[in-house]
């Protein structure tokens, strides 16, 4: 071999060598910057942004981080006085926090206290399946964002047919998030934080308001489990897939108590990215599958393909045999949703990911015996 | 039956205007030729002017004197005898009873009574999702969020709107 060759072979390894030390580099740089955010006490303002085909929204909420443990967030703007709205029905239900029980098809209220997501506390919880799924790229140095000096990174999936991806501007001083940018197949979130305070005597008055509404707010506590113990609530053992898609990991358990059999919902997640399996025992007919019944109609290839007339857009129902049991599939924006029946359990399947891995996962439960 | 018959048959509907309009030419055309079917039609026509002028103005107060009426009291209740009232509501209750399991049969429902759990399911991915609604803590106040629907002329009312923009929840 000659000397040039070898020379040649040298440099090139020298050259991987770098590029993967500078990857590793960005990640441990971007885990230690969020870390240290995590470890701030601050309170901001955040605007969030959402897009989707035909919609737009947006509100202002005011965010609030006191190491170790209290993280808030409540709504600001845009504000409505209770006097202004109409106390009727389902509404003035839902605002007492009550369930309105009646006969037929229930909608279950939406408690929007429950969903509180700690992005930076997952970040830091997942570290490992982040840098094992993600590739996190430094993109841009110093770029001021809320007149502050911030470094932009760009989270893309390593799996090819994956389209997720995540922009993160983060506070080059102290560590905090201060715009993220969610760009997904039909939809695309936007938030960033303006009027950041450092001052403890704010941070403390504004703990003590969180606390007084917080009083008078009845929270609804998650029961996560072990998977035996969900397995003792339901009265027989879990059924899991065989094989799912790389990268991704039973995060939780969590038992819902929903009429009239309690549901288990297993978790998977690759970091970032969730897939939900809920399953139950007992019989499942709706109103809606009624109506899909009567709606049943085939494609070009023989698949049952029920037109959703209520929204006439593109939330089409389809239903589908996979390994010989009948799938029904729904297309939420963004999400995909599997609905079978095997023995008696009733299982749904919620996630983002292409149709094809949704398809594959639910081959697997259907084929694990 | 000749064709004589056949139109004397339709000359009244003729009169009315109530005939097709191919059934009106076929009769004209066998009235231009036909005088004994011309004389009826004349006197169809005399007593339907007779009758029509036998009409009379109502009294005006023909209708205080029924509601009057209607509204006087029945003195004397006429009580159906012991066994009539026994007997009569059994095939009543009967055939009431009949209808509701017909109805339970025809329009079954779920073990849970027809309650889809979709949107719970929904809710419970979304309250661990990434990217719902975007990065860092959020807890939603459902008095105040706001939103501008391009398609749609009303404003949401609650936070539903969130999820209904990222899931199309309902």
């Amino acid at each position: 071999m000659s000397k040039i060759k070898l020379n040649l072979i040298i440099i090139s390894c020298l050259l991987i060598q770098a590029t993967y030390s500078m990857a590793v580099t960005d990640e441990s740089q971007f885990f230690d910057l969020v870390s240290r955010g995590n470890q701030m006490d601050w309170i901001g303002k955040r605007l969030t942004v959402g897009w989707t085909k035909d919609r737009c929204i947006a509100f202002e909420s005011m965010v609030i981080n006191k190491v170790p443990d209290i993280r808030y967030s409540r709504l600001v703007l845009p504000y409505r006085k209770e006097a202004n709205r109409p106390q009727t029905g389902k509404r003035s239900h839902r605002r007492r926090g009550e369930r309105k029980e009646q006969p037929g098809r229930q909608k279950e209220p939406f408690d929007p206290r429950s969903i509180k997501i700690v992005t930076a506390d997952i970040l830091l919880q997942h570290q490992k399946l982040i840098r094992d799924n993600y590739q996190l790229q430094l993109v841009e140095e110093n770029e001021t964002i809320c007149w502050r000096d911030s470094k932009l990174w760009s989270i893309k999936p390593r799996n090819p047919n994956r389209n997720r991806l995540f922009k993160v501007w983060i506070d080059s001083e102290t560590g905090i998030l201060l715009r993220v940018e969610i760009k997904g197949q039909r939809n695309q979130w936007l938030s960033f934080l303006t009027q950041i305070q450092f001052d403890p005597q704010s941070i403390l008055e504004e703990i003590t308001q969180f606390k007084a509404l917080e009083a008078g707010d009845k929270k609804q506590e998650s029961r996560f489990v072990s998977r035996s113990e969900a397995e003792k609530a339901l009265k027989r053992e879990l059924i899991l897939p065989e094989r799912f898609p790389s990268g991704f990991k039973i995060s939780q358990i969590e038992l819902m108590d929903l009429s009239p059999t309690p549901v288990a919902h297993i978790r998977y997640t690759d970091g970032l990215e969730t897939i939900s399996v809920f399953q139950n025992q007992g019989r499942r007919l709706s109103r809606r599958d009624r109506r899909d019944r009567d709606l049943d109609s085939h494609d070009k290839d023989g698949n049952t393909v029920v037109p959703d007339k209520k929204r006439g857009r593109r939330n089409n129902i389809r239903k589908e045999k996979i390994s010989d049991v009948q799938v029904t599939i729904m297309d939420r924006t963004d999400v995909h949703i599997y609905r079978w029946t095997r023995d008696s359990v009733n299982f749904t399947l919620i996630g983002s990911l292409p149709e094809s891995e949704m398809a594959q996962i639910v081959e697997s439960f259907i084929n694990n015996p | 039956m000749n064709n004589h018959q056949i139109i004397q048959r339709q000359l009244s509907a003729y009169l009315d205007d109530e005939l097709e309009l191919s059934e009106t030419i076929q009769v004209e055309k066998h009235l231009d030729n036909c005088d004994q079917c011309r004389q009826i039609l004349t006197d169809l026509q005399t007593q339907k002017n007779l009758i029509s002028n036998l009409r009379h103005d109502v009294p005006v107060d023909i209708w205080s004197q029924i509601q009057g009426q209607i509204g006087e009291p029945i003195d004397e209740k006429i009580s159906p005898p012991l066994w009539q009232r026994l007997w009569l509501p059994i095939p009543t209750a009967g055939l009431a009873a009949l209808l509701v399991i017909g109805i339970i049969f025809l329009f079954p429902t779920s073990e849970d009574p027809v309650f889809d759990p979709i949107n719970n399911y929904l809710l419970a991915h979304a309250k661990y999702t990434m990217d719902y609604p975007a990065l860092d803590g959020i807890s939603l106040d459902e008095t105040a969020v706001s939103s501008t629907a391009t398609s749609e002329a009303e404003p949401f009312e609650d936070a539903d709107a969130l999820l209904s923009a990222y899931y199309d929840y309902e």
